[in-house]
């Protein structure tokens, strides 16, 4: 498959499927250990100018333990709220998640 | 007639996630098979126009690819994670993200295997990095 073509496809996805796959590449190749982010940042909606500071966010996978189908949900990263090991913002699309930096468990509201 | 039926709904998104898991079992060993520098090129260029929470013209947030930064400081836990910054022109440290440096415009971090690389938070501004 041509990157063109790969890139066409990962694009169709959905963002809580394109999560899912990235995950388990990042998991099997275990070369640089790699996590997806959100970025946000706000402007002025008159002038268009950038203002404030720009958030991070990182994006937590289900935990395991509390879903059978980490994947029956299509409503996106809503679900927001920060580890208490390592102290990260998160979003994922599932409450009960795990932490991708320290593997904490963490609850998203 | 409509073409909307209580059990539309749920029936599209059978078939969406049919059709997204069938997606995600074919690309899976190929994205396992590309090198480092090339799984970065292919992600970059996918993540560029993703905006998981639409268009506002209050704001704007979008996906990128991290890697760990150091430790959080107790009492500081700013972000101090690096974004995978999109590489223009020649690699000089093929597959080592070897060049870090703020992005000139929003200041994240960011690293990569050239010194001349696009922020991915800012989408459009050319930064140049300096080896580790």
């Amino acid at each position: 498959m041509s990157p063109y073509e790969l890139v066409t496809h990962l694009r169709s996805l959905p963002d809580e499927w394109l999560m899912y796959l990235l995950r388990q590449v990042f998991e099997q190749r275990g070369e640089e250990r790699y996590f997806m982010a959100v970025s946000s940042r706000e402007r002025d909606p008159v002038s268009g100018q950038w203002s404030g500071r720009t958030d991070y966010t990182a994006v937590a996978h289900p935990d395991p333990e509390h879903y059978d189908d980490p994947l029956d949900v299509d409503w996106g990263l809503v679900q927001h709220g920060s580890c208490a090991g390592c102290q990260v913002s998160l979003a994922s699309s599932r409450k009960h998640v795990r932490c991708p930096l320290c593997g904490e468990p963490a609850y998203l509201t | 007639m409509s073409e909307e039926t209580p059990e539309g709904e749920p029936a599209l998104r059978e078939l969406r996630d049919a059709v997204s898991r069938a997606t995600v079992d074919r690309l899976l060993p190929h994205l396992l098979a590309l090198p480092d520098d090339r799984l970065r090129d292919v992600l970059a260029e996918v993540l560029a126009g993703r905006f998981p929470y639409g268009h506002s013209a209050r704001g704007e947030a979008r996906l990128f690819l991290a890697v760990p930064g150091p430790a959080p400081k107790r009492k500081a836990p700013a972000w101090r994670h690096r974004a995978v910054a999109r590489v223009l022109g020649e690699r000089k440290k093929r597959g080592r993200l070897a060049f870090e440096g703020r992005c000139a415009v929003c200041e994240t971090l960011l690293c990569a295997d050239a010194p001349l690389v696009v922020c991915p938070v800012c989408g459009g501004s050319e930064t140049r990095l300096g080896r580790l």
